[in-house]
């Protein structure tokens, strides 16, 4: 029996001048040990320059409104001899999936691009990096054993932290097809393309990306995420149909070359705001989407621990398979992040290559030096990651 | 020791704690529920745990905010003398007829939920004024809670703004379009009945006006009895201006509109008293702020800690018949720790994924309907202790339950019947 009286209690144990002091002070206490921890967060790695790299700029370049807000990030400029076909890769659109970061950092620090221009964002959704959602309990950031020792990687989440935009309305309405969302959806970069110049902070994140877009000429958007292992949209390629061509084309060889599935899902003509979506829509530019499994976001979960992002395995995970509720493959070797990165990398160079193929000039694009699927898979992600200050 | 007994051993831990604090040692039960976290942290070697503590007292923050504005705003409004006039207004336009006062009564609780998706905003917004013309009407304090509670719960599922709905769409990547139709069927009859059940017996065949009209006295505001409508009415026409206009007013969030209401309310009162105002409001609701601090960091140790999983992966990997038969009882009892919108996504998007042959708008809405009431399972009981709050109810909060029984039921009933012929019932979407 709950009684109204309880509530009493609370408000005695908190009053009194003694208790209020001591209170006050144990709040101060944690609130300093809270506030050191969680700005921790907000200390970016940085992402060494591989060889390949030309240049490197901010996305404020294409919005100066973005200017020195918590949403401007990084931008890696990879560029052949030959000019070509642009294709951007997004990591990070949704920091608390990591396998599209790893892929995008290592898109950074190897590949070679022969003809035509790669740009790389590692962390599309800067914001989103500097906190974890509350409720999730995931770490604040995941190590990676290396050649030369641990490389850290942040593990943020999914939406703009409220710091920075603040406060959601009750419902989020897009811009510009006016649908309705929760209203958290409103900090979420993957429910804000194309963009509004005169939006939130995630708005006006999409806004910049799209610009960019626009400004280089990009015909091809490559955008990494993740997603839970009971999502039907899982270990797929979600494509709009002006993409359709590429991505069937890339879907069958990397089942083929990587013998795992690759679904091919469509791009919902009805559900705005995605990458794949709003940037298609929005631009001339073929904009499609890679899912991997992450085990560390879905609701039946184990302990939320790094070694669950980092190796995925889980004993709840291998009974919720058993009865046939996951929609990935789940074997006792879990589903560990350099196989989710080996997937990413795997299906960029692919998308790449079709992309190249497909094109009107020829072999308009030319990207050398991404790991290849068999190498991470055998060698590790750690093989691949440069050290900071190094340059290859 | 395999992963699923230390979770057990988890789960045990922070329930016996809970029990210690709360029953031998007769804590409050949001001590109870961060002693066990803390304790829950410990047992499964995650250590103190303190950043999850704290991290996840922030779960609720938004709602948090809208309770303590909300609360401001019509402890305002009730001292400006606002809310005597609207009283007396309402019992003057419908006492002829208890029952549909009591119906319209309901819809009144029901507006502000509708609007903004939030049943505590609207207990705070409209809780007060309501409860005060069902005392006058007759109706016991525990049926005036239970009245007012259900509304909330009523008024959050109706449409246009279903949050459990959005939630669970949004977790199966399907946009929240054509709800409306099987939302106003799920919401309207069952508001319009519940005010009956709870309240019918409670009032005679005719009010006598001029007694109630008699027991409402008090200070009229500036402006006299326009003024009185000012306060309230400024807070209605910004949410339905956010919401009619979105791209062109600015979306401010219930915490805002409240604050604006406060400030209009505070500019028409005769007698000025904001900080003394502030102090008692404050004082009134930290009991359920408390609450909904603890609940989060109970909640996030739960999920570091495997047991959020345990919880989930036990649920939807029953049978057809018993997932059913889960979603009946357990999805309203997740609620006594993870309250509606927490039972919505960490059990309504698994369970909606675990029925996706179904008509996933007719499912939707029907599981959003069962989620709304997991915010009157106690120990949380967010709404339900948000409605003692209003009505300054101190009797026992099972007293209310028994009150709100028989609509509660039969709501799970009829959400659960949705859920089961959900391809039958497409028909609903309009």
């Amino acid at each position: 029996m709950i009684r109204h009286t309880e509530e009493k209690k609370t408000k005695a144990l908190l009053s009194g001048r003694a208790g209020s002091i001591l209170v006050a002070a144990g709040l101060i206490a944690l609130f300093a040990y809270a506030a050191f921890t969680f700005l921790g967060m907000r200390n970016f790695e940085a992402v060494p320059l591989g060889s390949g790299v030309t240049r490197t700029g901010l996305l404020s370049e294409y919005f100066p409104a973005l200017k020195g807000s918590a949403g401007d990030t990084e931008v890696f400029y990879l560029e052949g001899s030959e000019p070509g076909e642009t294709v951007l890769c997004l990591g990070g659109v949704h920091p608390n999936e990591p396998s599209g970061v790893v892929a995008a950092t290592l898109l950074v620090e190897n590949a070679q691009v022969k003809t035509g221009k790669l740009i790389v964002v590692p962390h599309s959704n800067a914001s989103a990096f500097s906190y974890s959602t509350p409720g999730e309990a995931t770490p604040m950031s995941f190590t990676i054993k290396t050649d030369w020792g641990e490389q850290e990687f942040r593990y943020g989440s999914r939406l703009t932290n409220p710091i920075h935009q603040f406060p959601d309305p009750d419902v989020y309405v897009h811009y510009p097809s006016g649908q309705l969302m929760s209203g958290n959806e409103t900090r979420n970069l993957d429910r804000s393309f194309p963009g509004n110049p005169k939006g939130g902070l995630t708005e006006k994140v999409a806004y910049a990306i799209t610009e960019m877009v626009k400004k280089e000429g990009i015909g091809l958007v490559i955008d990494m995420h993740e997603a839970r292992l009971m999502n039907p949209i899982v270990n797929c390629i979600i494509t709009p149909e002006r993409a359709l061509t590429l991505s069937s084309l890339a879907q069958m060889d990397l089942e083929s070359s990587t013998k795992e599935p690759w679904h091919l899902e469509p791009s919902p003509t009805k559900m705005f705001g995605m990458t794949h979506r709003g940037l298609t829509d929005a631009t001339d530019a073929l904009a499609v989407l890679m899912e991997t499994g992450n085990p560390a976001m879905d609701y039946p979960r184990g302990p939320t621990t790094e070694k669950l992002i980092v190796e995925g395995k889980d004993e709840f995970y291998a009974l919720a398979a058993s009865r046939g509720l996951l929609y990935v493959p789940y074997s006792e070797k879990g589903l560990p992040l350099q196989h989710r990165v080996a997937r990413q990398l795997a299906g960029a160079d692919k998308l790449i290559r079709v992309f190249a193929e497909l094109s009107e000039t020829g072999d308009s694009i030319v990207v050398e030096g991404i790991p290849s699927y068999e190498d991470v898979e055998t060698y590790g992600i750690g093989h691949f990651i440069l050290k900071p200050q190094q340059e290859r | 020791m395999s992963q699923t007994v230390h979770t057990l051993l988890t789960l045990a831990s922070m329930f016996l704690v809970f029990i210690i604090t709360t029953r031998t040692l007769k804590l409050p039960p949001a001590f109870g529920m961060l002693f066990g976290a803390l304790c829950g942290a410990i047992v499964a070697g995650q250590g103190i745990a303190l950043r999850h503590l704290i991290e996840g007292g922030f779960m609720y923050f938004d709602v948090v905010m809208v309770i303590i504005t909300a609360s401001i705003f019509m402890r305002l409004w009730s001292k400006s003398g606002g809310l005597n006039v609207f009283v007396r207004d309402l019992i003057r336009w419908f006492s002829w007829s208890p029952s549909l006062l009591l119906i319209l009564l309901m819809f009144v609780m029901m507006l502000p939920a509708a609007l903004t998706g939030s049943g505590t905003a609207a207990i705070m917004a409209a809780g007060s004024l309501v409860a005060t013309v069902l005392e006058k009407m007759g109706l016991p304090k525990k049926n005036i809670v239970g009245f007012i509670a259900m509304g909330a719960v009523f008024g959050l599922v109706a449409p246009p703004i279903n949050i459990p709905a959005m939630i669970i769409s949004t977790g199966i990547n399907m946009p929240y379009d054509g709800f409306f139709g099987p939302l106003l069927i799920l919401s309207l009859p069952l508001g319009a009945a519940a005010a009956l059940l709870i309240g019918r017996k409670h009032i005679g065949k005719s009010l006598n006006t001029s007694v109630l009209l008699s027991t409402v006295q008090g200070e009229t505001p500036r402006l006299g009895s326009f003024g009185a409508y000012i306060p309230l009415l400024s807070v209605i026409v910004i949410m339905i201006l956010q919401r009619a206009f979105p791209r062109h007013f600015p979306q401010i969030g219930n915490t805002m509109v409240f604050v604006i209401g406060s400030i209009v309310a505070a500019a028409l009162s005769k007698k000025l008293m904001l900080i003394d105002t502030i102090r008692s409001t404050l004082s009134d609701s930290i009991g359920v702020c408390c609450l909904l601090i603890a609940v989060g960091s109970i909640v996030q140790v739960m999920t570091l800690t495997g047991v959020r999983g345990l919880l989930v992966v036990t649920t939807i990997s029953a049978p057809l018949t018993l997932l059913f038969v889960l979603l009946f009882l357990g999805l309203p009892l997740s609620g006594c720790v993870l309250g509606t919108y927490g039972a919505a996504s960490v059990f309504g998007i698994p369970f909606m994924l675990a029925l996706l042959g179904r008509n996933p708008i007719i499912a939707t809405a029907g599981i959003s309907l069962i989620a709304g009431l997991a915010t009157l399972t106690p120990p949380t009981a967010l709404d339900g202790r948000a409605a003692m709050l209003v009505v300054k109810y101190e009797g026992s909060y099972s007293e209310v339950l028994k009150t709100m029984a028989v609509p509660a039921i039969a709501a799970d009933i009829v959400g659960t019947l949705f859920v089961i012929f959900a391809s039958s019932l497409s028909w609903l979407i309009l």
